[in-house]
């Protein structure tokens, strides 16, 4: 586990699918956060980390920067969150007009990835590194050395990442209240 | 200590990361602060949530489900063969050597072409004087090209790539090939279109998967030879026969009762040796059936093609040779380019660029051989070839490094295939290239047969000139053995 993306991409391309698993096994958790946050349940996101998984290895040919990996991937998950999104949408749509119904329901967030919701706001800079501090496994020095980054940079993102993290939240928690 | 720098301090005092000092510092002032002590105890929370639920999607296992996923894809997509490069298996068959990726680049273009040439007569194609009267007659027919190549650069493994191509052949319009190729940087299919159009003499290649567009006008002289055969059918047919080839009688193919030809003879196969082509003929229709040709280019690299369903006197429109370019479609790096002639001063062009680029002219004009010696060549043999190469090093993608080289190398494409064209049209080349030394004004390079008492020779300072056969016998006897 203690390869690089790199590594591992190049060894899948010359033919070695089994070490993706090495991929999948790093970003899961991480991919997953994001995924829930955007989807708001976990099994959705499940279902979507898989086929954004399976999407990155089938176009791994097509990964400029083997380096950037994680970065590539969570742009396919983008991709898929958004197209299931969209099928839901489509499908509430279609069950609401069936129901006579006007209005269409918001999408249900389950109280357990409002966290993840509101990392997903997050601008990217501040998401990338709480994702991988606290769901890619990584140490604020560990961050530092992926991102090619000082270390005092890495803490000052991470404060500030915090504070809007607590914004988003509080601000959730007041829509909740109101509502 | 005061708030502001001790809020400043919090996030890096959670992660551990604050020295003994500054550790101390923000002990203190949290002791007598509540309002750092309320906002230390909110991150803490957010914290402890972080890495709770970081835990627990850690726990989920998309893992034996993702691999299961790829492998599953994978073993269906290398079944199909519809899809054979699709996939992953990709890379390590598919080349690490740009030399094979340039090779093969080059040559589904050169297929493509081959197969014009085979029907427009500059090869003699599928033989026998009554089937090709019979197809002689015929204005439109497709058929169906399942392509396999493998092509190996000195000490890497062999690249192979498999095409597959419907081609549709119509008199008065041109022809039109429809093709799955694998592109050569990744091995993915890739649907193609090309058209070939005399009228318009150029070729078109529409490529929807890279959404771009590549026209190329061809030479003249690719054209001449089908126009001079199409007037007179007499001297194909003549020349088909001039083949040595061998009838292996009557079988059953696919339930249609057929009669098989073979032969090896180079002027069948292009001009090639190491060709080997078997046709069989439907003996009911007195039509080509089923075509099976190899050629051997060296000991690991060969080209089979196999060409099926033929269609004879199908209905064709105008629009079918049409071709639309698409208005998000941006020209490829190839566009706007010429075909390589294939004449005499396409040859001379070619000669010229191998002294540029070598210092002299090539030991041979067999491709297999040919490209033999490019690998083993140092490439800073010349100024010229040095420059090349650190071109091509600046190059940004292997597309665009096979498109320098092939507009490079297309004089000397240009050499092969007209002396190629010469064999197959049994012009008696002869080369000499290996003993003739660059500048040599008296030293025949390169001669072919005009007429019966006719030969046109290229001579070591590159001009041409026509002489007679006692000529000729004089200039050869005097190259140096």
């Amino acid at each position: 586990m203690t390869e690089t993306d790199q590594f591992y991409v190049e060894r899948c391309l010359d033919g070695h699918p089994d070490d993706f698993r090495h991929l999948v096994r790093r970003y899961q958790p991480l991919l997953l956060a994001h995924l829930a946050g955007k989807l708001g349940h976990r099994d959705k996101a499940e279902e979507a980390a898989q086929e954004a998984f399976v999407r990155a290895y089938f176009n791994m040919d097509k990964l400029k920067k083997p380096g950037s990996f994680l970065a590539w991937l969570l742009g396919i998950a983008d991709n898929v969150a958004m197209e299931q999104q969209r099928a839901e949408q489509i499908r509430r749509r279609r069950e609401s007009v069936r129901a006579f119904c006007e209005e269409t329901p918001q999408p249900e967030l389950s109280q357990d990835y409002a966290l993840e919701a509101a990392i997903a706001t997050l601008p990217e800079a501040y998401r990338t590194v709480i994702l991988l501090r606290y769901y890619g496994g990584l140490s604020c020095s560990g961050i530092a050395e992926k991102l090619d980054t000082p270390l005092g940079t890495v803490t000052k993102t991470l404060s500030r990442a915090y504070a809007l993290l607590r914004d988003s939240l509080q601000g959730q928690t007041v829509n909740e209240v109101q509502a | 200590m005061n708030c502001a720098e001790c809020k400043e301090l919090l996030v890096a005092s959670l992660e551990g990361l604050l020295d003994d000092s500054q550790s101390q510092a923000v002990e203190e002032h949290i002791k007598t602060c509540e309002i750092c002590r309320a906002e230390l105890k909110g991150l803490q929370t957010l914290r402890d949530r972080l890495i709770d639920n970081g835990e627990a999607l850690g726990q989920g296992s998309v893992e034996d489900e993702v691999m299961n996923r790829i492998f599953r894809e994978q073993n269906a997509r290398l079944k199909s063969a519809a899809q054979a490069g699709a996939g992953l298996r990709i890379r390590s068959l598919i080349m690490r050597s740009s030399v094979v990726k340039i090779a093969v680049a080059a040559a589904v273009v050169l297929v493509a072409l081959g197969a014009w040439s085979i029907w427009s007569g500059t090869q003699s194609g599928v033989a026998l004087a009554d089937v090709l009267a019979k197809v002689e007659q015929i204005r439109a027919f497709m058929y169906r090209v399942d392509h396999h190549m493998k092509i190996a650069a000195q000490g890497e493994s062999p690249g192979e790539t498999d095409t597959e191509m419907t081609v549709l052949f119509a008199d008065g319009y041109g022809m039109r090939v429809d093709a799955s190729t694998p592109d050569p940087d990744t091995g993915q299919m890739m649907e193609e279109q090309l058209y070939l159009l005399p009228e318009r003499k150029i070729m078109l290649r529409l490529t929807p998967t890279k959404k771009t567009y590549e026209r190329v006008t061809l030479d003249d002289s690719m054209f001449e030879a089908r126009r001079k055969e199409g007037n007179d059918p007499r001297l194909m047919i003549r020349k088909m026969l001039e083949c040595s080839y061998e009838d292996l009688g009557k079988t059953v193919l696919d339930g249609v009762e057929v009669q098989a030809f073979r032969t090896t003879d180079p002027a069948f196969t292009g001009g090639l040796s190491g060709g080997d082509a078997t046709l069989w003929v439907d003996v009911k229709t007195g039509l080509p059936f089923h075509v099976e040709r190899k050629i051997k280019l060296n000991e690991q690299s060969e080209i089979r093609a196999t060409q099926y369903d033929f269609q004879w006197d199908v209905p064709v429109s105008a629009a079918q040779f049409d071709p639309v370019i698409p208005p998000d479609f941006t020209p490829g790096l190839a566009d706007g380019t010429k075909a390589p002639a294939f004449s005499e001063r396409g040859a001379i062009e070619g000669l010229e660029f191998a002294i540029e680029f070598f210092g002299k002219y090539p030991e041979s004009l067999d491709p297999g051989e040919l490209m033999r010696t490019f690998q083993t060549r140092k490439a800073s043999l010349t100024p010229a070839a040095k420059e090349f190469g650190e071109e091509l090093a600046q190059a940004k993608s292997t597309e665009e490094r096979i498109a320098k080289v092939t507009e490079t190398m297309k004089p000397l494409q240009s050499l092969l295939m007209f002396h190629l064209s010469l064999v197959a049209q049994k012009q008696e080349p002869a080369y000499y290239g290996n003993l003739v030394e660059p500048g040599d004004k008296a030293g025949v390079v390169l001669r072919w047969k005009l007429s019966d008492n006719e030969y046109r020779v290229i001579f070591g300072d590159l001009h041409a000139e026509t002489v007679d056969a006692q000529t000729l016998a004089t200039l050869e006897a005097a190259v140096p053995k």
